[in-house]
């Protein structure tokens, strides 16, 4: 069998190894090459290299650390806000009913679909004149309300855009892990009569603890890279005020050709994440 | 079985809770495709209208002056030859983690798996130079080569789950037999994770018929994937953009919606593969 294991890593290890570190992993050690470089696309210069200079740049930078609160802004508000919808629902859902099936695959729908159509979609609902939101708000004597053009207000949109999208993801997390709760648990609660608060705090949560965990770690990291909605519903404004990070970077790269420091940002970002992620990962290991 | 008392009023309830979510998750979808059906004189009609007589007016725009179908081809050809090429690789990387042990195998396991954490801005510059430097911008191959090599990790995570769960007798059975190593792999491995390979490649297709930020950088105007043909609708003047905009929005969702409705079974388990014990 040695002569087969051998043609195995060969034929099917090694093509795929090479691809992958091709087109994946070598371009990502090269953006780290590149945040220690000055090169601008637009000046005839080739890339030269500038030890700290930029990380030193991107600390004075306020438009940038703008975007990095901003984001996390973002990150904690949309994080949170789906959890506990989704969570909400899920012990709703959690029951016996006639087309649960059917019910539940409309209730994920929002989770599959294009990001970037989702910032049509919510584009036009938010529209402040003819949208159907402010219509809405206007039966009720409110507003209209200006989501995408008032710039202390915009960013909420981006959220409530966020938690339509991602509340399904939480949701169906949350409910197959419940699903796996023995419900020997919930008849000796019944029979001692706990209520359902009872239920909630001292069953439910202790039991799917590593699934929300691991849910509240896969979704903040997902939303600290938001990119194609506030590109499309408002291209990072009014005056900046959706601008999150990955929409900095590429406005920084793309619009303004400065690629190395687009790299130092592309690295401080990625730095932060890593960040969250080891604060998240001792939580699930040690306890 | 949890047993509930039923009363009439719990009932209720219960009947207008699913009502209110399910209008709260459809209705924004909903609004798109009446906004797609109007004709442009009521387009921007303060209040919203939702009774008209609908027109098909805007898609037949989108197709002839819009050439909307052009660009839905070249996402079709993205997502579907991406798929296919990351479940073909990733399966194949999959079975030899785990069918064959060498030095090294969990330290190449985890380096397949790292990119996985890479969001596609962190290798987006350097790819887009590299591109550039060869002259295969703007072109479908070039989407399609890099969308597969994003699916990749996940591929080889999910399948090698599935992989692990056959037995090696089988295999070496199937090569006392005469098979050769391709012909085990494709006749007797294959056929047994077959629930894998359709969640996974679910999972790759939408993963890559959503993808906006590559397709924008790397193509200018042959290659547009839908979503990124839409945007460009954005900058003509206002009343044309929005029939545009939700024709071109719905007609981008639609076989997304189709796949989640006939397999969202398939598609709960392969999102939330390695996220539940």
């Amino acid at each position: 069998m040695d002569v087969q294991r051998r043609r195995v890593i060969w034929l099917f290890l090694i093509p795929g190894m090479a691809y992958l570190i091709f087109v994946r992993i070598a371009p990502a050690v090269f953006t780290v090459l590149l945040s220690f470089a000055d090169w601008t696309l637009t000046s005839s210069k080739g890339p030269v290299f500038a030890g700290i200079a930029n990380y030193v740049a991107l600390f004075h930078d306020v438009p940038f650390l703008r975007s990095v609160g901003r984001t996390i802004v973002f990150t904690v508000a949309a994080t949170t806000i789906e959890l506990l919808l989704g969570f909400v629902i899920a012990v709703f859902m959690h029951r016996e009913f006639r087309g649960k099936s059917l019910v539940r695959a409309a209730l994920l729908a929002p989770m599959v679909i294009t990001p970037a159509i989702i910032g049509v979609i919510w584009y036009i609902l938010f529209h402040e004149t003819a949208g159907p939101i402010n219509w809405a708000l206007g039966l009720l004597g409110v507003g209209p309300v200006g989501w995408l053009s008032d710039p202390n207000i915009a960013l909420i949109a981006i959220i409530i855009t966020d938690v339509w999208h991602w509340t399904p993801f939480m949701f169906l997390l949350i409910l197959s892990s419940m699903q796996m709760i023995p419900d020997e648990l919930y008849e000796s609660a019944e029979v001692d009569g706990a209520t359902g608060w009872q239920v909630a705090t001292e069953i439910t949560i202790p039991m799917i603890r590593d699934t929300l965990l691991v849910a509240v770690l896969l979704r903040s990291m997902s939303a600290f890279e938001i990119f194609a909605e506030p590109f499309v519903m408002t291209g990072g404004g009014p005056a900046d005020a959706t601008t999150t990070i990955s929409l900095h970077i590429y406005k920084s790269a793309f619009l303004f050709f400065k690629m190395g420091y687009a790299g130092a940002m592309v690295v401080v970002s990625i730095l932060l994440l890593l960040a969250v992620f080891s604060i998240y990962a001792r939580m699930v290991k040690f306890e | 079985m949890m047993m509930h008392r039923r009363t009439w009023t719990g009932r209720i309830g219960i009947g207008t809770g699913i009502a209110v979510l399910i209008f709260l998750s459809l209705f924004p979808v909903y609004y798109m495709l009446l906004t797609s059906l109007k004709p442009d004189s009521i387009m921007l009609a303060r209040p919203p209208r939702f009774l008209f007589t609908p027109t098909l007016d805007n898609y037949v725009h989108l197709l002839q002056e819009g050439k909307f179908g052009r660009y839905y081809i070249n996402s079709i050809n993205v997502a579907v030859w991406s798929t296919a090429l990351a479940v073909y690789v990733g399966t194949m990387m999959a079975f030899a983690f785990v069918r064959v042990s060498f030095k090294g195998r969990k330290l190449l396991f985890f380096l397949t798996l790292l990119p996985q954490s890479f969001p596609p801005v962190t290798t987006i510059i350097p790819v887009f130079f590299f591109v550039r430097a060869v002259g295969m911008m703007d072109q479908v191959t070039t989407l399609i080569v890099f969308e597969a090599a994003v699916r990749l990790p996940l591929v080889i995570w999910v399948m090698r789950s599935f992989l692990r769960a056959i037995p090696g007798d089988l295999i070496d059975a199937a090569l006392l037999d005469g098979c050769t190593l391709r012909q085990a792999f494709f006749r007797v491995v294959l056929p047994l994770v077959r629930p894998g390979l359709v969640a996974v490649g679910i999972i790759s297709f939408i993963d890559t018929w959503n993808a906006f930020l590559v397709p924008l950088v790397l193509t200018d105007f042959k290659a547009m994937t839908a979503p990124v043909i839409i945007l460009s609708y954005m900058e003509s003047d206002e009343k044309l953009v929005w029939g545009l905009l939700s024709a071109g929005g719905f007609l981008t969702i639609l076989p997304i919606l189709a796949f989640s409705l006939v397999l969202h079974r398939y598609l709960a388990r392969g999102l939330t593969a390695g996220a539940i014990k």
